[in-house]
């Protein structure tokens, strides 16, 4: 068999694999009641799709409000992870694998063992209900993906680049724009991906910290779930896994195609 | 455009090795000096901080009598080229040589005008599409001054140009940057280990060791006449010989030797290098046997051992060609390629 072909019946397998639970969440959003034991529904309508669309269901002040704190989540954890990744990357320091290890430490301690707590704190300090508290909670999973992926650009990047930008008369801000930025550019991409997408599906931390006040496009989606809507959760559904569909087909080529020079080094 | 040090000292806590010790040195304007050193010497830390990339413990750097130390890296006129060639691997060869005037905001039209220029003179003609890694050693590295010179600086730094190159390509390297400086008229630092690079290249040569500053001559001076043993050592000298210099003759425990004029008396070390001591068939000015033979290709290499005094001599394949260890040969010290070093310090 050729790698072509196994190329083409992996890519076929994984596409199923993915799109198939989807499908009956799209039915689902246009059945006009489906009862067991009925193998599609018997009539179809859009009300599922008016309503979710509609002013009066929230659903679309909720996805603007996740993207906004997604988006400002990913930019604030793109600020930390930039210099704590170089930071990580290009230099050794005393007591730099528990700050490793502490990094790491939020991706393997379930989110409500800390939400109470983190609750309480963000009540102390007036953060709690509100959209600065939601998106200092979702930093909390989100930092440890950007700051070790570019930790990771960062270990393959030679500062001597930026020393002879500098000789050759960049000033220090020139020197970021035009080769640090685009030298671990397509790092960045991926782990702005990731912040912006564990952000987008975070449920338990926004709940929590949210207190109702913040309503984001999960907690939406599950208190219609919670109702037995299956129409508009269908609906809500499709419409929040969306943007990671969009995202993931614009950067997927920029993430693959990295500089090749950078892996192959200057050798001639 | 003069660069001057005056007293530099940096040092380092985490590396002892690299830094550099109350250096003095100044650069002729137009001309192509080489640092020269082996590794560890302070070399590149000199360059770093001529460049503005560090800043000297103490002491003081000047350009034309005003002093550059408040200056940041990208406003001293100086350009720095690291070693391997660094083009910028995220551009192509146009736009890394375009960089610095892009930063200084060149209008278009002029850096693509001088961009194709600097281009031609380092025989890059059409390739300024091409990324880096389409490029070969030699043309990364000329890539390399390509950038830096077209931003006309003032003084240009070269950090190990050439020992990135296969043999075969520096060699042409070596002729093209003599080439680029003499048509440029740019003042150019070198930074290498390589004396025969830095004899071939330089006009004059800054030798360093151990972060200090041991001489600064020209190639035939320092060759010819080093002022220490660690200097002839670091230029293959080979052949020490302690003892004292008295009214015109050097006496030692192989005689008196008459010595060239202008020698001062005292205690010193003579030195002969090894391709001037001569083998001859009578008995020369003392008799040594061979204690080992190397042939080189052109050259053949003898050590010999005359009253307990260890000699090298660096003769012609077919002179040698009789010996072998054991033999007895007359060997002759030319006077006028004697030399007196200054007696070392007790080490």
């Amino acid at each position: 068999m050729t790698v072509a072909r196994l190329q083409l019946m992996a890519g076929v397998v994984l596409a199923a694999a993915l799109i198939a639970p989807l499908v009956p969440l799209a039915i689902w959003s246009f059945a006009h009641g489906w009862r067991f034991p009925d193998l599609m529904p018997r009539q179809y309508s859009l009300a599922a799709w008016t309503f979710a669309l509609s002013a009066q269901s929230g659903v679309l002040s909720s996805l603007w409000t996740t993207f906004a704190i997604a988006g400002a989540t990913t930019v604030v954890a793109a600020v930390i992870g930039l210099p704590a990744g170089r930071a990580l990357g290009l230099y050794d320091f005393p007591g730099k694998r528990i700050v490793l290890l502490l990094l790491i430490a939020p991706a393997l301690v379930p989110a409500i063992a800390i939400a109470p707590g983190l609750h309480a704190v963000f009540l102390h300090l007036g953060l709690s209900a509100s959209w600065t508290g939601v998106v200092l909670a979702h930093l909390i999973p989100v930092i440890p993906y950007m700051t070790l992926i570019l930790a990771a650009a960062f270990a393959r990047f030679d500062p001597v680049h930026e020393d002879q930008a500098r000789s050759l008369g960049a000033r220090p801000w020139q020197v970021f724009r035009h080769i640090t930025l685009p030298m671990i550019g397509p790092s960045l991409l991926i782990g702005s991906l990731f912040a912006f997408l564990v952000s987008w599906s975070q449920y338990l931390l926004t709940l929590v910290i949210g207190g109702g006040k913040v309503q984001t496009l999960p907690l939406t989606l599950y208190s219609f779930a919670a109702a037995g809507r299956n129409d508009i959760t269908g609906a809500i559904a499709l419409i929040y896994i969306l943007p990671g569909v969009v995202v993931l087909i614009f950067t997927a080529r920029r993430i693959t195609g990295r500089h090749p020079s950078l892996a192959r080094g200057l050798a001639p | 455009m003069t660069l001057e040090l005056r007293d530099v000292t940096k040092t380092f806590s985490d590396d002892a090795s690299s830094g550099v010790r109350n250096v003095s040195l100044r650069l002729p304007e137009g001309q192509l000096t080489a640092l020269l050193g082996p590794s560890g010497a302070g070399k590149t830390t000199a360059m770093r901080l001529i460049a503005g990339l560090l800043a000297p413990d103490s002491g003081d750097i000047l350009l034309d009598g005003t002093s550059i130390l408040p200056l940041p890296p990208e406003r001293r006129g100086i350009v720095l080229v690291f070693q391997n060639a660094l083009l910028f691997p995220h551009m192509s060869l146009a736009e890394n040589v375009a960089f610095g005037l892009k930063m200084r905001g060149l209008p278009r039209d002029e850096t693509a005008r001088r961009v194709a220029e600097m281009l031609d003179l380092v025989q890059l003609t059409g390739l300024g599409s091409r990324r880096p890694h389409e490029l070969s050693g030699g043309q990364l590295q000329r890539g390399a001054l390509a950038r830096a010179l077209v931003l006309k600086p003032r003084l240009m730094l070269l950090d190990e140009p050439l020992s990135s190159l296969d043999v075969a390509l520096r060699e042409d390297m070596r002729d093209l940057i003599r080439h680029l400086q003499r048509a440029t008229g740019v003042t150019l630092l070198m930074v290498t280990h390589d004396q025969s690079e830095a004899v071939a290249l330089a006009d004059r040569i800054a030798l360093m060791m151990a972060g200090r500053l041991i001489q600064e001559a020209g190639p035939d001076e320092i060759f010819q006449r080093p002022n220490s043993v660690a200097t002839a050592r670091f230029f293959g000298g080979t052949n020490f010989l302690p003892g004292r210099a008295d009214k015109g003759r050097f006496i030692s425990s192989l005689g008196p030797l008459v010595l060239p004029p202008g020698q001062p008396n005292g205690p010193g070390v003579l030195t002969i290098r090894p391709e001037a001591v001569q083998l001859v068939d009578g008995s020369g000015d003392v008799r040594a046997q061979v204690t080992e033979k190397l042939f080189l290709g052109s050259q053949t290499r003898v050590r010999l051992l005359a009253d307990g005094v260890p000699l090298t001599a660096l003769v012609a394949p077919d002179r040698a060609e009789a010996l072998s260890p054991g033999s007895w040969i007359g060997v002759r010290l030319p006077t006028h390629a004697l030399w007196v070093l200054p007696a070392p310090a007790a080490d």
